[in-house]
């Protein structure tokens, strides 16, 4: 893009809506990015944390005398003092869920192999490490709890001895009526079980903080790559008994979330306890191998006795299942995820009664957190499972049953039976397009020409929403008692003393190129070119612009972010005019802005450059036009009109936007290893109006493929004694480049009349690579075995194994002819 | 360093630089990068060799600096992301390329995907798509499905002459 | 594990002499070659050497000789290296290919030949390709030079022959006769050469009108070493090589010969059953490439 002003205008209307390219790329392809261990502070010390070597143990002791003597040891810290230091973290689950103690150290007994049970704080990193080696810690191990199923049995260990059980919080979904659903069916397509397996995104910048203390004020700075740092503090605060503006949190540059940081707070409340205690700055630089043990895991869940009632041409009439979601050794975030997941009820599909038995429980696993697609991927992925089989056994066309199910576009906005609001979109249009990337007729006339010759194709679709922008309102669905609602961000765009146009938002981006479309959208409104904008970089809330909600997750930019920063944009607009227009003596709707000045339409001599309005404000102000009260200083909060859900029917409208991500794919099995290689791969997406189009592209293809490497790839395996066995990059197999193929893409952009542009959130993109792959797993089963895909997770092995289960063995799905 | 020792002294050019230090002959090179020298601009993103996020080059041969120590790079040229750009601050072509195709997202990953794409061109010249992608089978991007990445490696093996 | 190192002390010798006497005189050290393997075992803090002795610029580990009935490759060649050797194109093309697949062009710049035999993982590419094809491993100690065929180089899991103070000095590997072929197959997750599962390597020799004279076929990761399924051997051994006949050899397999090992990439069981997929595919595209050869 040309970089002269007076051409570009001629020829661009508007800067939203273009790829221009990011602003932030300059500093990220010179290496000059910020992100949180490049931090460096003066007599900084660095901290270790040992961690647990069992899934579960009771701590007899903890002896960190030889590490406390040790060269360069500054301090060390152990859950005995932690328990003493700090009350509980603040629990969402109502009691008894609510019972659970979750301490930034282990104190009495480990949980997760990878809870950190003591830290050590050194002079170097080194230092610190090798005096971890040092510390004795007497476990007593005890038996470990690996699966959700097992949670729920009588006779298992109980993990938080307090809470009576494994059990989290459970809770009854039911809406419309699912028995008078099974009435009315022509069939009951009965599946026994289906497994959504823990994966996470990894992203390939691990957590890290450095964190400082100032006895005289009792601040804490905490430079970190937390992505919702003011969650953060509502959970550190009252555990610490910092006040939350005393934790000035500094984010900037970020390398990759997928939701993943969020709850790194844990950690970053044992470098607070250790900054006070030290009086040192401290920094703590996480591992890949500490991330996949203690970091963030994603949900886990399985699905047990489903029923589907259908009509006999395909058409489905509800769902009824039970959950149980695995969340690990504390719950964190959870249990917000037992209702997120409902944001997306019925997926794509007009059935209206739904009964979902939901249990969270904990194991013996590290905690889970946001995980890209949050809660919502789990469940779409078990509804695209149940169209696909439902399709197979009644010998319907996978395509034709999906279009027949969608909801219309027609139909739009369209109410869910649980009363959430589909904004927008066309998802058999989607579908056609997705298709039409994967040369789908092609690829089934090659299925037909190749059966019996041994090769096995097998094609998928994936249909999935991306709901975006919350409202936390849906919290009280969970505990009644938690005074959430809404949503909400900030921006302040302000004229700097010579005149520069400076965007703050409380986001935390990492790589969804926040700056460039800040950019566009206030210089589209101000008259300028995106690089005359400049956007300051991540959270950081010593800068006064943020809410609680601030930051960068749950697919809400381009909608909260980027309505905040219009909102702000427009009200400086309006200050400069009514300034230029006091100063001219004209009207203020006579004013426009052109090349960073304000001037009088028509009138090309009164004109006055945004340095002249900036000095007369900041600097000159006697000069100001009399009565007018401006400061060219304006922050905006965009909140998204939103009530408080019914938490008894759990029942309202919990997410703005739906935007559709519909993907497709071919793939050929090998039959002798069970290998799958993938053909075409095809993802249509629909997110509304597109600020910046290659932002959103860029966003498919990574959705597309972590969900690849989830499908076939990447699990998050535990053994029998609660043994992680996948704790680094060579168990966890995270997808490289020869492992994905190039995503074929297509978008339409329906509107949302729900957001102030138009824009859906979007960029978690509901895991449609896992319920496609799955999908055209099962179409290759249908050609064999018949066996049921009843895993997200599909290495080599197991598709060998479906693809040899015997004819007769039990399949885990029943049709039950409804003769009533 | 014909004795065993603790710790050496090692005289090394980074980035056209040359720098001695003494050093631990424990220390990854990737630490001695970015705590000895403060380049922060190589990253890392692992602790088995596998994300190649700190990969740089080092006489010409791009290696991951996380498996390697600073000792052993005694006398060596290392070329890292922070040298890439021209002295006037002018973008190098891959960097340009990975900026117009959108090959970066959170761009952590960038710097060693960087010089994994930087030493492909420099060894072949002309790669085509299954050679860019072992090409850059060592780095891990988490973000981009490595989409726009392979595109901008194309853009660059199209040219008529690659500029590297 | 992080990427903080227990102290150690290391050490560069100038010469292939004194890399061995060090390596006997001094307690606890090992050798760096690559280091791509040994340096995540020190990040681990599990193994390891206090000492390290850096062979990694030795002159003389680096040579590639041809002589009349082999090459002499050294343990310091880097992967690249064999890569880009003309003379190892020439007279045993296989090598080139099965190391140009290994890991990635950072690993490939370092790694060196001796470091993935002795470093022996059965995931590694090298040691069934070696054994299959015949390679002696030259071993060089205080008490001066022994010969080591691949038979008895592999010893199990992480080990090999070498004695203590023993260190590889060079590769012998056999110049590919005229009418062979050689074959490797891994299978690995996700089918992209990282962590074999189990690898098939295998190497045949035809007589003049097409039938099989000689074959060898190796499988690892299907027990502690890379082991010779020789029954399958000597069941084609005279035989056309057609499907039936393989079919046929491959049905005498000794199972009872594979323990195979049980982890979070494979169970055991898979990889009992992978071993003649894949040992089948080596030794189909070893005949292929023995083929070619006759018809060059
Ligand atoms: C990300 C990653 C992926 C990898 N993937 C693969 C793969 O797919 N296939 C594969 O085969 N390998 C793979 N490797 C391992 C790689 O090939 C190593 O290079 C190899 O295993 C060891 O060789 P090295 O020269 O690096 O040896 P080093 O790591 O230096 O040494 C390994 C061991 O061998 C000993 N040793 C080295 N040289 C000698 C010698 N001359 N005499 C006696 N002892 C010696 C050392 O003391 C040490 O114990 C991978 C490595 C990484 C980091
Ligand atoms: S940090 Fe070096 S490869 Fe990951
Ligand atoms: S751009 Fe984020 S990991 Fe590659």
């Amino acid at each position: 893009m040309s970089q002269t002003l007076t051409e570009d205008k001629v020829s661009i209307k508007t800067w939203s809506g273009q790829s221009i390219p990011r602003k932030e790329d300059g500093r990220l392809v010179k290496g000059q990015g910020r992100f949180a261990d490049d931090i460096r502070r003066h007599h900084e010390a660095h901290v270790y944390l040992l961690r647990s070597p069992y899934g579960h143990a009771r701590i007899r002791a903890v002896d960190v005398s030889a590490a406390e003597a040790a060269p360069g040891v500054i301090a060390t810290l152990t859950g005995a003092e932690v328990h003493f230091l700090q009350k509980p973290f603040m629990q969402i689950a109502p009691l008894p869920g609510g019972y659970i103690e979750d301490y930034c150290l282990a104190v009495d007994k480990v949980r997760f192999m990878g809870e950190p049970v003591v830290a050590v704080l050194a002079e170097t990193a080194e230092a610190a490490r090798d005096a971890a080696d040092l510390v004795e810690v007497d476990y007593e191990p005890l038996p470990a709890l690996i699966t959700g199923e097992d949670a729920l049995k009588d006779d298992g260990p109980v993990l938080h001895g307090k809470v009576g059980s494994n059990v989290v919080w459970h809770g009854l979904y039911d809406w419309g009526s699912i028995d008078e659903a099974k009435r009315k069916a022509d069939k009951i397509v009965k599946i026994d079980r289906l497994h959504f397996h823990r994966f996470t995104s990894t992203p390939i910048e691990c957590n890290a903080a450095v964190v400082e203390y100032y006895p005289g004020s009792e601040e804490y700075t905490i430079w970190c790559n937390n992505t919702m740092p003011q969650f953060a503090a509502m959970f550190m605060g009252p555990a610490l008994g910092i006040p939350t503006d005393r934790m000035h949190f500094i984010t900037q540059d970020i390398g990759g979330s997928f939701g993943n940081k969020i709850t790194n707070y844990v950690y970053i409340a044992i470098c607070a306890i250790l900054a006070k205690k030290s009086g040192r700055p401290v920094r703590w630089t996480e591992y890949r191998t500490d991330h996949i043990l203690g970091g963030s895991h994603g949900n886990e869940r399985t699905f047990l006795d489903i029923e589907v009632p259908v009509k006999n041409d395909g058409t489905i009439l509800g769902i009824d299942a039970r959950a149980i979601d695995d969340c690990g050794a504390y719950p964190r975030y959870e249990p917000l995820g037992s209702v997120i997941w409902s944001q997306v009820v019925p997926g794509a599909y007009q059935f209206r009664n739904v009964r979902v038995d939901y249990t969270q429980v904990v194991t013996n696993k590290c905690p889970v957190g946001p995980n890209r697609g949050y809660s919502r991927l789990q469940h779409l992925w078990m509804l695209e499972r149940v169209i696909d089989i439902v399709a197979h056994e009644l010998n319907l066309d996978a395509v034709a049953i999906r279009k027949q199910n969608y909801i219309q576009p027609e139909q739009m906005p369209y109410e869910t039976p649980n009363g959430c609001v589909y904004d927008s979109g066309d998802y058999p249009r989607c579908l056609d397009l997705a298709l039409d990337l994967i040369h789908y007729d092609h690829w089934r006339q090659r299925q037909r020409e190749l059966s019996g010759t041994g090769k096995l194709i097998g094609i998928g679709i994936g249909s999935t929403l991306d709901s975006g922008t919350n409202n936390f309102g849906q919290a009280r669905i969970i505990n009644h008692d938690l005074p959430f609602s809404g949503n909400g961000e900030v921006s302040n765009v302000k004229l700097d003393l010579y005149g520069e146009v400076v965007v703050t938002i409380g986001t935390t981006p990492q790589g969804q190129g926040h700056e460039t479309t800040a950019a566009q959208v206030v210089a589209d409104l101000l008259g300028l070119h995106p690089d005359q904008v400049r956007v300051l970089i991540g959270h950081d809330n010593g800068r006064n612009v943020y809410t609680g909600f601030s930051g960068t997750y749950a697919s809400q930019f381009a909608v909260t972010g980027l309505g905040a920063v219009r909102g702000a944009a427009l009200k400086l607009k309006n200050e400069i005019e009514l300034l230029a227009a006091g100063i001219f003596g004209a009207a203020p709707d006579a004013i426009e802005l052109v090349d960073g000045t304000a001037r009088v339409k028509g009138k090309a001599e009164m004109a006055i450059p945004f340095i002249g309005l900036a000095n007369i404000v900041f600097a000159n102000n006697a000069t100001i036009p009399d009565g007018l009260d401006v400061s060219l200083n304006c922050t905006y909060t965009y909140r998204p009109s939103f009530k408080i859900p019914d938490v008894e029917r759990k029942f309202g409208n919990l997410t703005l936007t739906y935007a559709t991500q519909i993907h497709a794919c071919v793939i050929e099995v090998d039959e002798a290893t069970g290998e799958t290689k993938i053909l075409e791969y095809g993802a249509a997406d629909d997110s509304g109006t597109l600020i910046h189009p290659q932002i959103v592209e860029g966003q498919v293809h990574g959705a597309a493929g972590l969900g690849i490497g989830a499908a076939l790839y990447e699990a998050l395996e535990y053994d029998a004694e609660g043994q992680m066995i996948s704790p680094n990059f060579y168990a966890y197999k995270a997808v490289t480049a020869v492992d994905v193929p190039m995503i074929k893409t297509a978008a339409i952009e329906s509107p949302s009349p729900f957001s102030p542009n138009g824009a859906k959130g979007m960029g978690e993109g509901g895991g449609a690579p896992l319920h496609a792959i799955c999908s055209a797993l099962q179409d290759v089963m249908y050609q064999r075995t018949r066996a049921i895909v009843s895993d997200s997770y599909n290495p080599a092995e197991r598709v060998y194994r479906l693809l040899r289960q015997s004819e007769t063995a039990n399949r885990g799905v029943h049709v039950i002819e409804n003769r009533a | 360093m014909t004795e065993p020792a603790k710790s050496k002294t090692i005289r090394v050019t980074v980035d056209g630089i040359e720098y001695t230090r003494d050093v631990e002959a424990r220390t990854l090179l990737v630490r001695f990068i970015r705590e000895a020298l403060n380049h922060t601009g190589t990253h890392f993103g692992c602790d088995t060799g596998h994300c190649g996020s700190c990969s740089v080059i080092v006489d010409g041969k791009v290696v991951k600096s996380c498996m390697v120590l600073a000792v052993q790079a005694d006398g060596a040229d290392i070329e890292t992301v922070e040298g890439l750009a021209n002295p006037d601050g002018s973008l190098h072509p891959i960097q340009q390329a990975f900026s117009q195709y959108h090959a970066l997202q959170c761009g952590f990953c960038t710097p060693g995907v960087l010089m994994a794409a930087k030493y492909l061109l420099e060894t072949n010249p002309h790669p085509n798509e299954e050679e860019i992608r072992r090409g850059i089978k060592g780095n891990l991007c988490r973000c981009t499905g490595y989409v726009n990445i392979v595109r901008a490696i194309q853009s660059l093996a199209n040219e008529e002459e690659v500029r590297v | 594990m992080a990427l903080l190192l227990r102290e150690l002390e290391y050490v560069r010798p100038d010469s292939l002499e004194d890399a061995v006497r060090l390596l006997s005189e001094l307690p606890d050290a090992g050798l760096l070659a690559g280091g791509q393997s040994l340096i995540n075992v020190l990040k681990m803090r599990i193994g390891g050497y206090s000492t390290l002795i850096d062979i990694s610029r030795l002159r003389e580990l680096k040579a590639i000789e041809v002589g009349e009935k082999s090459l002499r490759v050294g343990a310091g060649v880097t992967y690249d290296e064999l890569m880009h050797s003309m003379e190892v194109s020439l007279h045993r093309p296989t090598l080139v290919d099965v190391v140009g697949r290994i890991a990635d062009p950072q690993v490939r710049n370092r790694g060196t030949l001796g470091g993935n035999c002795c470093y022996n993982d059965p995931t590694c590419h090298l040691p069934p390709i070696l054994t299959a094809i015949g390679t002696v491993f030259e071993a060089r100690g205080s008490h001066g030079t022994r010969m080591i065929p691949a038979s008895e180089f592999f010893v199990s899991y992480y080990q090999t022959s070498l004695g203590p103070g023993e260190m590889l000095v060079a590769l012998h590997v056999p110049k590919l006769k005229s009418r062979s072929g050689d074959g490797f197959v891994p299978l690995s997750v996700g089918g992209t050469d990282v962590l074999n599962i189990i690898a098939g390597a295998a190497t045949v020799t035809l007589a003049e009108e097409g039938g099989i004279e000689e074959v060898v076929i190796v499988v690892t990761g299907a027990s502690e070493r890379p082991i010779r399924l020789e029954s399958v051997e000597e069941g084609l051994k005279g035989t056309a090589g057609q499907p039936d006949d393989a079919d046929r050899a491959f049905s005498l397999l000794d199972l009872a010969l594979l323990d195979p090992p049980d982890d979070v990439h494979a169970s055991a069981e898979y990889r009992r059953d992978m071993v003649p997929v894949f040992t089948r595919r080596a030794l189909e595209q070893a005949m292929k490439n023995a083929r070619r050869g006759i018809h060059d």
